[in-house]
């Protein structure tokens, strides 16, 4: 089942229309009530762990001061938000309409939706660039009478990978791709390295 | 106090300062105007950039940004039916009206306008308002502190998610979790750090902040489509006097629900300006009220004023209590702290004059603003013309750089992107991601004194720390029912 989506604009205009509050970033995504079945699950799971991790931490000198004290008593709490959340949606859904799963269907649903897939896809490229900047370890010199020119880790990967995202979104030539790419990274590389002394990632 | 203020009035005024000032302004419009790119995202993003900075001139700059991009939503709101911040949607909706009937610049004036006189409201309630505050937080011990730390969070969840303040709760109390990581303040005893030495540093909050609202802000808009549409005139820009005058009382009052709405955590320009349109309507004279909706001055004039105040208004928690007014102020808060500025109570003693430098650096970007505003509507237009395809990817490396720059450790880089990630979770669940920010920050302070408190009172009986300090009483009496309105009462609506 695919859910009908609001944009954050739409769903703001609709507020202001009916006068209705949806809050400081209410109205920018709308729920169905299968993802607060399973948000209602996640977080009591999440409550869980904190209260089972939070009771094996060392009560030292006084109960009051166990440093385990808060993280329980914010786990006991999250569990109890869970079932408040699960009963909420139940009382305003049913719970049919909560368990009603598609199953693999959900997620053929998910993927069928072009914008769903380019954000999946957005996710790993940028994923791969965060892990391979991580990883490098590059400052190349080259110094003039006037100015060091430096190529580091961070141009090596940066200008690839946003050519890469430029490319599939924007959709321009490979050329403009590469040329607003390479320019923007060598341009605040410039910025953060030389005007604002700050060091970048990959360059050693 | 005048040899203080003097002092800061010289620092605050050197040619170096205004130009930091005025290009913080400046990025800050232009973020502001262009469609997706919200204040909080600037603030965040613009960090990075502030941490090779000295103290005065980081505040200076992350000041400009905040004034700047507050207004600048209310550009492309006007000439392209796109808010570029979401508090910009009622001057969208009036805006956009009259830009079709070529009064787009008039419009775009009166927002000016609008946004000048709310600052100023703004800045007059923080100067006004932060002795009487700082004396009150003064009397504040462990326990009230740990209570002022969880009102908080819980009114930061509810108003920031509407209907459903179970989710705003939640993204809270997600927070706090996050903000346990580390060694705990009393014992020094490694908490959810399941055996890695980098954790044991806690989880710090500036890449975080990039993170859910920078990365997560990029995962939600560059997947989208839509091309936005080029106007070709604006027109006259500055209103006339006599249009100003008559707009003046729906000004003063905007000012003051932004000014109030802003000093509530979690409730940012987005309520006010909501809040001050819909008033506004009700209290409109039945001739202007015939106009909401189809181009009226007067509601562009509720709106921007009260988006503006609320600047003033969220410093005033976040100067006098460390507890942001809303994610942009907690951006604010990050700064200040990066630059070893210890906000809350102790603020005068421990940083003499900064709150003065602040005031004064609130003013100057409050003029520059204006200036800029108006010089940069037409650049503006063109920039519109980037496809937002375009915009998004070069903010990436802005995320990486400024994540990285605040710590120089790329272990920072990992939270920020594992931070994008499940912020953009989140969102597709519901769950607004402005809480779980203010639980990081003021996480360790609730954990801190909640265990001091209860250590003060150990031999008495538990029922006595209700009635042995009265502020605190009426803060869990506050606590109670900010949990009771959003079950009760907001919940059922």
């Amino acid at each position: 089942m695919s859910e009908k989506r609001k944009s954050r604009i739409e769903a703001d205009i609709e507020s202001l229309e009916r006068g209705v509050f949806t809050g400081e970033e209410g109205g920018s995504e709308r729920t169905s009530p299968r993802k607060d079945f399973i948000a209602s699950i996640a977080v009591a799971a999440l409550g869980i762990l904190a209260m089972t991790l939070a009771a094996q931490l060392d009560t030292l000198d006084s109960p009051y001061t166990a440093p385990g004290l808060l993280p329980f008593i914010t786990g006991v709490s999250l569990v109890l938000m869970a079932i408040g959340l699960f009963e909420k949606t139940r009382r305003r859904y049913g719970l049919d309409a909560m368990l009603k799963s598609g199953g693999i269907q959900a997620i053929t649903d998910y993927l069928a939706a072009t914008e769903n897939r380019r954000t999946l896809l957005l996710m790993v490229v940028i994923g791969l660039y965060v892990l391979i900047l991580g990883q490098m370890d590059m400052d190349l010199r080259y110094k003039t009478s006037f100015y060091t020119f430096r190529f580091s880790g961070f141009e090596a990967i940066s200008i690839p990978f946003i050519l890469l995202i430029l490319r599939y979104f924007w959709r321009s030539t490979l050329f403009n791709c590469f040329l607003v790419s390479t320019g923007i990274v060598v341009f605040l590389a410039v910025i953060f390295r030389d005007g604002f002394q700050i060091l970048l990632p990959g360059s050693g | 106090m005048l040899e203080e203020l003097l002092a800061q009035l010289t620092i605050a005024f050197q040619p170096w300062m205004i130009w930091v000032c005025l290009m913080g302004v400046t990025l800050g419009i232009i973020w502001g105007a262009l469609p997706g790119l919200s204040t909080t995202m600037a603030m965040a993003l613009l960090i990075g950039l502030s941490t090779g900075m000295t103290q005065h001139v980081s505040v200076m700059f992350m000041l400009g940004v905040y004034t700047g991009s507050v207004f600048g939503g209310a550009i492309s709101a006007v000439l392209i039916n796109i808010p570029g911040t979401p508090d910009a949607v009622p001057t969208m909706i009036e805006g956009n009206q009259l830009a079709r009937r070529g009064e787009g610049g008039l419009a775009l004036g009166t927002a000016i306008m609008g946004s000048f006189i709310g600052n100023w409201i703004g800045i007059i309630f923080l100067i006004a308002f932060i002795p009487a505050i700082l004396f009150l937080a003064l009397q504040f011990r462990s326990w009230e502190m740990f209570l002022l730390s969880m009102w908080g969070i819980a009114i930061c969840g509810s108003m920031s998610a509407g209907d459903m303040p179970i989710k705003g709760w939640i993204s809270g109390w997600i927070g706090l979790l996050i903000s346990f990581v580390g060694l705990d303040a009393i014992h020094a005893l490694p908490r959810f750090t399941f055996g890695a030495r980098t954790l044991e540093d806690g989880i710090s909050y500036i890449p975080l902040l990039i993170g859910l609202f920078g990365l997560t802000e990029i995962l939600k808009v560059l997947p989208q489509k839509s091309p936005p549409g080029i106007p070709s005139e604006v027109g006259r820009i500055i209103p006339p006097m006599k249009k100003i005058i008559a707009h003046s009382k729906a000004a003063i009052r905007s000012g003051i629900i932004g000014t109030i709405i802003g000093a509530i955590p979690g409730a940012g320009a987005n309520v006010a300006s909501f809040l001050s349109y819909d008033i506004g309507r009700r209290r409109a004279s039945e001739e202007e009220r015939q106009k909401w909706g189809k181009g009226s001055y007067e509601a562009i004039v509720c709106a921007e004023v009260a988006n503006n105040a609320n600047i003033g208004g969220s410093m005033l928690p976040t100067l006098t209590l460390g507890i942001p007014g809303n994610a942009a102020a907690a951006a604010i808060l990050a700064a200040l702290e990066m630059k070893n500025i210890v906000v809350g109570p102790t603020i005068q003693t421990e940083n003499p004059g900064i709150i003065y430098f602040i005031y004064i650096g609130l003013i100057i970007a409050n003029f520059l603003m204006y200036g800029m505003a108006i010089a940069l509507i037409k650049p503006c237009v063109k920039l519109f013309s980037l496809p937002r395809t375009l915009l998004m990817p070069l903010i990436l490396p802005i995320c990486i750089m400024g994540a990285f720059a605040v710590g120089l450790n790329y272990f920072d880089v990992y939270l920020m992107f594992i931070a994008g990630i499940v912020g953009y979770v989140l969102h597709r669940f519901g769950f607004p991601l402005a809480p779980m920010v203010l639980a990081v920050i003021l996480g360790p302070l609730a954990d801190e004194n909640m265990r001091r408190a209860f250590l003060v009172f150990e031999d008495k009986e538990w029922w006595t720390i209700l009635i042995d300090r009265p502020i605190g009483t009426v803060l869990v009496i506050i606590v109670i029912y900010t949990f009771y309105d959003g079950i009760f009462k907001r919940g059922k609506e």
